[in-house]
């Protein structure tokens, strides 16, 4: 059952500098359970992906196409749906709902998880009191004994001892915020957490073991989630599907297996090879040529051509459309029928 | 279609009813045939946009003439006989000073210990100036002590201006070391640029270009600039583009509003009351001026060594910073203040001085601040790890650093320090001898103007205090978008 | 406890603090001068004039550092020595001030807080709209003109030309009272206090509640691109509510720990405001006994404005503590 659905996704952020296209076209379908992982090199618009998703673009961005599906017509009433599809509009598409009714979406049916813990969370409220919140607003009559029971119980899950919850922020270490802000994400049961760069800002041992944490917790509840990262051992920890992202676009989809071990696309046998493997043979680590390209004025035809070894002259002309592979897709003209 | 389009759609609907979006027409309408009128038939926006191109054109010169000469060594090789020649002038003012003037007034003055205190301090003073200048030279000629050059020229500053509240502008004889710390201040440009490493000063000028373009792009920065321009120039050009002097009485025509032979009116001496304003804006702009970016510079000075230093240095230094920082301040103005008041009148350079001496916790604590989270910064430690001396990384790597804060300092301490001459001059505690804006709301209050409707005797002080701390405020708004990028729009 | 911690550090440091302004006062006047007769009188002429008994008590015929303690002995005893030109002790002049000085300041303090922190808020939250770009103007302009300029058109407007002009409220020119008002009942004197009080409270609110906003609206929209303001957005919280629970706090810290600085200059907005209006306060006191060569008076004045700044300064860090649990269990 597909959860979440992002159709053509189009985000531009609007500088005096010129527009940047920081997601330009880009689809991603989120199954019941499943746990995608998104990949690609700093600043390639992954974290704009998701925040389009929660519709959390700050001026001076903006959706400028595409649809996001997400079936929170449990949250809406009749009244609103009513409304909705009198103007012949997808009440599926969240893209549609006023901010009103997407704040009842946000921490409820689908959560964030923030890149950077050592800011999250606020520096004046305890962390407890800063997971309750979540509670006090999508379970406006809840009580509060009883939501601050939860708070204990998801720290507990999350593997913080309940004790810390009236601790501030700045009394716990960065594996303990990281923690708390797990918890906070789940404690109203979402059924999409999106996770961006969960684990970044740790040392690799409290690393493990968040992401330990997480996978287990992922399990137990059958989440649903989107994994961003830059790091492609924690994609392979815990993912089941692979999306590269590439100056905008995403290149190349798949069941992770795929991806990883019989990768297509160039950017994507690059990137695995700029990464150290620790278990496997020792091989020569290769840095991908070229600089990022400036999402102002993108390279025309594939974004990748410029730093791209293996390309062609149709790729500076055409834009590759996604060609269906194994249980993927493709962005290559090296895959198409109608290369030249 | 998305739910935004339809908000919006709605939104115009609400804000646009008919009678509004008829109001609306008409005003476009005006303001289109006003602009076409005024602005394109006239050949207005013509001759602006050339202007505008030819600005930046000239620009562009001065750039790459600069980028020319430094690569010419022909251009550095007599910038470095001017150095040397500039040198050897002071040395020989300071000696002809030291034997003529500062010797004989200790030697000879068997008089009061006030004669005897002030000889003392100023062969004090002289050594010092000496000390600089001998120092100058070896930092010439020694490679590593160059980048103490911009030390010694603040450290002439101080010397400058300490000399000047010793009475080197009253007394004829003292004119010998105001030319020698002059003349050295000058090998002291010139030595930075002739010898200092030539890379350095290209790249703070990209950089300097970059952050120009950030201020330029900010309209208030723009505005503040031309209003600032405009009342340096009146204050510069002074009473020499009207038709009286300062101190010049009408006697015949007392109290007299605007008129043809007085713009503003005089007050109750006939003095003429633009002539009046444009000498005040002068001093009052120099007080700013020099007291606001004194402040800044000692205020930095001890920031960055305090931050930089650390230990029980930084201790001492804060704790002291601290306790002149909760003074109050216009009182503690008023302390000083009246100390000089009881030897004699106060000269505006007093007032500069008590100005730095309350306010420079105030920089000092916030570039403090700065140049500790600097410290932190990696490439700080990479230098050290590298070898640099502390010197070295200050000056390399602290100052210029520091340097945007510091400008968007000096701007917000002059115009606090205008704003505190007023107070001083409004409440008897200025100096009394030279005009300032001050001085005239004072004697505007002492004559009643408001009730006797002598409007011209305080609206235009008023007003030009007004415009030129409003210059400084929006020239400081605008820097500080260079120092917080948070700050920008977009 | 680290907040007891901090308190008693606190308290130490404005001790010291009140410690080197005292001797800094003393020393300013007593090595300057010379001779301490000269400075006990204000004039050389009336050496002889100096009663024994006063003499005696301030040790004018001892060294320096002997007077020096005696002059701490004293003060702590709440002496502070005569005034020559009023004809009374010191601390009975100052004592007439105070109150008036107190009264001032302490409504001007607590409207400027209240007022300037939501004036500052919802400015900083609607950053960009038309409400922002009047308070930026508004706020430049008025504190472009020196605040005793506005003072003096307050009193031409709504003193002077109200009354001749027959306006059915005017206000009064000068003082803090009428003199009259020993014959008024309870009511007509607290009236007529607020009377006199209502135009320099005025001035001073005004510039201090955009000097607070404005302090306000910077650290808003800085606080505005915290992590944690996007975090809370994440959580479904509305713009409002992030303001009031995540964003307000933040915001306030900071400008509590300026509120010392802002009492300093406070008070020189007050003096400035009481030579205007000629309010009896502390703060015109001093600066007449300046121009009076009052010595004593200049000393005892400047002490007690030191104490009052430090005071509010050592309950702003004490609040301060307060808040910030960081400070709290440190
Ligand atoms: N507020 C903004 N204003 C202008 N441009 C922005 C803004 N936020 C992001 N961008 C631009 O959008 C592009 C994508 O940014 P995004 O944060 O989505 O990258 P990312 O893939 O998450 O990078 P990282 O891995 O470093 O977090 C970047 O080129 C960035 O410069
Ligand atoms: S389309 Fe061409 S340039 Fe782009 S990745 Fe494929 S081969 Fe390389
Ligand atoms: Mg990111």
């Amino acid at each position: 059952m597909t959860l979440l659905e992002i159709k053509n996704l189009k985000t531009y952020y609007d500088t005096r500098a010129g527009v940047v296209k920081a997601v330009d076209d880009v689809s991603i379908k989120l199954q019941k359970g499943e746990v995608i992982g998104l990949a690609g090199e700093s600043g390639c618009g992954k974290t704009t992906t998701n925040l389009s998703a929660m519709r959390m673009i700050q001026n001076p961005g903006k959706i400028v196409g595409g649809e996001i599906l997400f079936d929170a017509t449990s949250l809406l009433n009749g009244q609103e749906i009513e409304e909705l599809e009198e103007l012949q509009l997808n009440p599926r598409n969240i893209l549609n709902l006023k901010e009103e009714q997407m704040r009842r979406i946000r921490g409820n049916q689908i959560s964030m998880i923030f890149q950077g813990a050592m800011n999250a969370l606020n520096p004046v409220h305890r962390v407890g009191n800063q997971v309750h919140e979540v509670l006090k607003i999508h379970e406006p009559d809840h009580d509060p004994a009883e939501g601050w029971e939860r708070v204990l119980d998801i720290f507990e899950t999350v593997g913080i001892d309940s004790s810390r919850a009236r601790d501030y922020p700045h009394q716990l270490s960065g594996g303990m915020k990281q923690r708390a802000l797990i918890a906070m994400a789940l404690i109203s049961h979402p059924e999409v957490v999106i996770a961006d760069e969960p684990v970044t800002a740790l040392d690799v041992i409290v690393q493990a073991q968040v992401l330990k944490a997480t996978k287990e917790l992922q399990k137990t509840f059958n989440l649903s989630m989107i994994m961003i990262t830059h790091d492609l051992s924690v994609i392979s920890e815990i993912c089941e599907t692979l999306a590269i992202m590439y100056a905008g676009k995403i290149v190349e989809y798949g069941p992770l297996r795929n991806v990883f071990k019989e990768s297509l696309h160039p950017y994507t046998k690059a990137l695995i090879n700029a990464f150290p493997s620790i278990i496997g043979p020792k091989k020569e680590l290769e840095d991908i040529g070229g600089a990022p390209p400036d999402l102002r004025n993108p390279p025309t035809g594939c974004r990748f051509h410029p730093r791209c070894p293996k390309v062609m002259p149709i790729c500076s002309k055409k834009v590759p459309i996604n060609t269906p592979v194994k249980d993927g897709y493709v962005a290559c003209h090296l895959y198409q029928e109608d290369r030249k | 279609m998305t739910y935004t389009d339809i908000t919006k759609k709605h939104e115009k609907k609400k804000r646009f009813s008919k009678p509004r979006e008829k109001v609306n027409l008409f005003i476009t309408k005006i303001r289109a045939t006003l602009l076409l009128i005024f602005w394109e038939k006239t050949g207005l926006k013509k001759a602006i946009n050339w202007l505008k191109i030819w600005f930046k054109k000239v620009l562009d010169k001065i750039y790459q003439l600069y980028l020319y000469l430094f690569k010419i060594n022909s251009f550095v090789f007599v910038l470095r006989i001017l150095t040397v020649l500039f040198w050897l002038a002071a040395v020989s003012m300071l000696l002809l000073d030291t034997i003529t003037v500062a010797l004989p007034i200790y030697t000879d003055s068997l008089g009061t210990d006030e004669v005897l205190i002030k000889a003392l301090l100023w062969v004090i003073f002289d050594l010092l100036a000496a000390a600089t200048v001998l120092y100058v030279i070896v930092a010439i000629f020694v490679e590593e002590e160059r980048s103490r050059l911009p030390t010694i020229a603040i450290v002439q500053i101080f010397l400058i201006l300490a000399g000047l509240l010793l009475g080197l502008p009253n007394s004829e004889d003292s004119v010998y070391v105001g030319f020698a710390l002059l003349f050295n201040f000058i090998t002291i440009v010139f030595a930075y640029f002739s010898f200092v490493a030539l890379d350095d000063q290209v790249k703070s000028l990209t950089q300097f270009r970059k952050s120009s373009k950030v201020f330029f792009r900010n309209r208030m920065g723009k505005i503040g600039l031309v209003i600032l321009v405009v009342l340096v120039t009146l204050a510069a050009l002074g009473p020499s583009i009207t038709r009286y002097e300062a101190d010049d009485m009408d006697l015949a025509n007392i109290h007299e509003g605007p008129s043809d032979i007085h713009i503003l009116g005089t007050d109750k001496f006939g003095h003429d009351t633009w002539t009046v304003l444009l000498d005040s804006l002068g001093i009052s702009l120099l007080v700013g001026v020099v007291a606001g970016s004194l402040c800044v510079l000692l205020g930095t000075t001890i920031g960055v060594t305090s931050a930089y230093i650390g230990g029980w240095v930084d201790t001492i230094l804060m704790r002291f910073a601290d306790i002149v920082l909760v003074m109050p301040p216009l009182p503690l103005m008023f302390l000083l203040a009246s100390l000089p008041f009881l030897l004699g009148t106060i000269h505006w350079s007093m007032i500069a001085i008590i100005y730095v001496i309350v306010f420079w916790p105030v920089s000092a604590k916030l570039i403090r601040g700065q140049a500790l989270s600097l410290k932190q910064r990696t490439f700080i430690h990479s230098a050290k790890a590298s070898g640099a001396s502390n010197r070295y990384v200050i000056f390399s790597h602290l100052l210029p650093n520091v340097f945007p804060l510091m400008l968007t300092m000096i701007i917000t301490s002059m115009r606090q320090a205008i704003l505190y001459e007023a107070f001083l001059a409004y409440l008897g505690l200025g100096d009394p001898l030279n005009n300032s804006l001050g001085l005239m709301l004072q004697a505007a209050q002492n004559q009643f103007a408001l009730a006797s409707g002598y409007w011209w005797l305080i609206f235009p002080p008023a007003i030009a205090i007004a415009l030129t701390t409003l210059s400084f405020a929006f020239i400081g708004m605008a820097f500080d978008e260079i120092v917080n990028p948070r700050l920008r729009k977009r | 406890m680290g907040l007891w911690k901090y308190i008693l550090k606190r308290l130490i440091f404005a001790l010291v603090t009140y410690f080197v302004a005292v001797t800094l006062v003393f020393f300013i006047y007593h090595v300057m001068q010379g001779d301490p007769t000269y400075i006990y009188s204000g004039n050389v002429h009336i050496d002889e004039d100096i009663p024994d008994s006063t003499r005696e008590r301030w040790g004018l015929d001892e060294p320096l550092w002997k007077q020096y303690f005696i002059f701490l002995r004293n003060l702590l005893q709440g002496d502070l020595g005569y005034s020559f030109f009023k004809g009374k002790p010191v601390m009975e002049v100052i004592g007439e001030t105070l109150p008036w000085t107190l009264l001032l300041l302490g409504s001007a303090f607590i409207i400027n807080g209240i007022l300037g922190i939501l004036l500052g808020s919802l400015v900083a939250w609607r950053r960009g709209s038309k409400v922002d770009a009047t308070f930026v103007l508004t706020y430049n302009v008025y504190n472009a003109f020196p605040l005793f300029f506005v003072g003096m058109l307050f009193i031409a407007l709504f003193g002077y030309y109200f009354y001749i002009w027959d306006f059915p409220i005017y206000f009064p020119l000068l003082g803090a009272q009428n003199p009259l008002s020993y014959r008024f009942t309870f009511i007509q004197q607290v009236g007529d206090v607020l009377w006199h009080l209502a135009m320099p409270l005025t001035v001073l609110v005004i510039s201090g509640v955009l000097g607070w906003s404005w302090f306000m609206r910077g650290n808003l929209i800085n606080v505005k691109t915290e992590d944690y303001i996007q975090t809370a957005r994440a959580k479904g919280l509305s713009e409002n509510q992030i303001l009031f629970k995540h964003g307000f706090r933040n915001a306030l810290l900071p400008v509590i720990t300026s509120i010392g600085m802002s009492v300093g200059g406070l008070i020189g907005g007050s003096v400035l405001i009481e030579s205007v209006f000629n309010y009896p306060g502390t703060g015109l006191l001093l600066l007449n006994a300046l121009l009076e060569n009052d010595y004593n008076l200049v000393q005892g004045a400047f002490i007690i404005i030191a104490g009052l700044t430090l005071l509010g300064l050592l309950i702003a860090e004490i609040l301060y503590g307060f808040i910030d649990p960081r400070v709290r269990n440190a």
